[in-house]
């Protein structure tokens, strides 16, 4: 009696263009301008599509097997202008209002997130971003570093307490950090 | 004024952490993304579009092209053959395979890069060559005041490689693959020709373009007003985004399959309405340089 038959190819890689295509976007939007995540997200899939024998099969191990060649890609843009280790995250367009979340017992500005923010260093950024806007785990994350999860911890705990020594810090030192003499001057 | 920040930051636990970054993340705020939106699902189709089984026969019928010969086929079937110049450096392995983006990107500097691409080009109007013969009326060798009033129709750049297309509006073609650094290596070719009665949904069939061994395979030609896309399949599979700007396209990918082979890359094209022809030959099934012959519909 003949086996229960596999999706085809197709009909797999259309489910997985499917279920993961907004996510990746939202992971590439994060990166890159706006303008440019279609074109990098259709580069992605292609390389999906000739490596589909490669793809996990778990939800959750596909994204962040997705999530890797992204980088790669994004990568392998600026390697031509610079050498860096990690990739710059764009920050959402912050105004002056509340993170809205009860568990905070602080109310922080989210002017002064995205000053703390930018005085982490690339790669504490892309740590965080990994697991707090991606929602990866960390040995998930640690895949689209590529390295162990064992040193995937170590760099996530190293942000974390790098951003919360940053959000300690007051605002004016965070976001303006340099000012003119009669700026230093002023009450 | 900005308010301070809370400065029991410190002992804010993971949980607080992780809704304070969130507050900052640039994708939440942007309408969803949509994979059965119009857009994704014609990427989905190109990408899922088969290479045409005929290719693969083709390929071992062809004759291994000689090592480090510029060949051009395609819409030089209709035009002559154009000069062609070719620096060593860039054939044989070079880093450009490392880099290589199928999705095109923009050039860093494109005033630089233009001025790069004349230079580049230069040594070749420069060569008196005798008058063509058989080509359609208005075909003729470039010159260097052709060269000159030339202007970038498409510019991009795939890893530390950038491909310009330089065109005047007398019908002058250059095009040039060359570093991103500016440095002399690259190869360039030249021709003025006149495409007229291209219609909308049409694209010139492929100029196409196979460097040496270790090489890379190049295309380019017209396209119509409402082609906003055009897809390019080596006969292997490799799907490759062209750039389209100012009724042109271009694209090109390494090649460096052995032994050396001929392949002949397909064509799929989007229109502004949505509408997709796929699998175009590059020769055109109906015997004219205008790909399609009739609008795809639906």
């Amino acid at each position: 009696m003949a086996c229960e038959s596999e999706p085809n190819p197709e009909e797999r890689f259309r489910g997985i263009f499917e279920a993961t295509y907004a996510d990746l976007c939202r992971f590439v939007e994060r990166r890159v301008h706006p303008s440019h995540v279609e074109d990098v997200v259709a580069e992605v899939f292609l390389v999906a599509w000739r490596r589909l024998d490669d793809l996990p099969s778990d939800h959750g191990d596909l994204r962040a097997f997705l999530f890797g060649i992204a980088r790669g890609t994004l990568m392998n843009t600026v390697r031509g202008a610079r050498r860096q280790q990690a990739l710059a995250l764009r920050l959402a367009a912050v105004t002056p209002s509340p993170v809205a979340d009860d568990r905070a017992q602080a109310v922080v500005d989210r002017v002064a997130v995205a000053g703390a923010w930018q005085r982490l260093t690339l790669v504490q950024q892309e740590s965080l971003a990994l697991i707090y806007w991606d929602d990866l785990t960390g040995p998930q994350a640690a895949a689209v570093l590529g390295i162990s999860p064992v040193a995937f911890r170590l760099r996530l705990t190293r942000a974390r307490r790098a951003l919360r020594a940053a959000l300690e810090l007051p605002a004016a030192q965070t976001i303006r950090p340099t000012l003119t003499p009669a700026e230093r001057s002023t009450p | 004024m900005t308010p301070p920040v809370d400065t029991t930051a410190s002992r804010l636990d993971n949980h607080q952490l992780r809704a304070i970054v969130k507050s900052v993340d640039p994708a939440a705020t942007i309408a969803a993304w949509d994979a059965s939106s119009p857009r994704p699902q014609r990427l989905l189709a190109t990408i899922l579009t088969p290479a045409p089984a005929t290719d693969r026969r083709r390929v071992r019928n062809r004759r291994p092209r000689r090592s480090r010969r510029w060949v051009l086929v395609g819409t030089l079937a209709f035009v002559p053959l154009a000069a062609a110049v070719l620096v060593p450096g860039l054939v044989g392995s070079n880093p450009a395979y490392a880099t290589w983006t199928s999705v095109p990107l923009a050039v860093n500097n494109l005033p630089a890069a233009e001025r790069s691409c004349r230079a580049l080009l230069a040594p070749d109007v420069a060569v008196p060559r005798p008058p063509l013969a058989n080509t359609p009326e208005g075909t003729r060798w470039a010159t260097p005041a052709d060269l000159a009033a030339s202007t970038a129709s498409v510019a991009e750049r795939r890893g530390t490689w950038n491909l310009l297309v330089m065109t005047t509006p007398d019908g002058f073609e250059g095009v040039c693959l060359m570093d991103d650094a500016q440095s002399p290596h690259g190869m360039g070719s030249t021709l003025v020709r006149h495409v007229t009665g291209l219609k909308p949904f049409q694209v010139t069939p492929l100029g196409w373009i196979q460097g040496g061994d270790g090489g890379y395979d190049l295309v380019s030609g017209h396209a119509g007003a409402d082609v906003t896309e055009v897809w390019v399949r080596d006969g292997l599979g490799l799907a490759v985004k062209a750039t389209v700007t100012n009724g042109y396209y271009a694209a090109w990918w390494p090649d460096s399959a052995q032994p050396l082979i001929h392949r002949d890359p397909t064509l799929t094209i989007v229109l502004s309405d949505g509408t997709t022809e796929s699998g175009i030959s590059p020769r055109g099934s109906d015997g004219t340089n205008r790909l399609p012959a009739h609008r795809p519909s639906r």
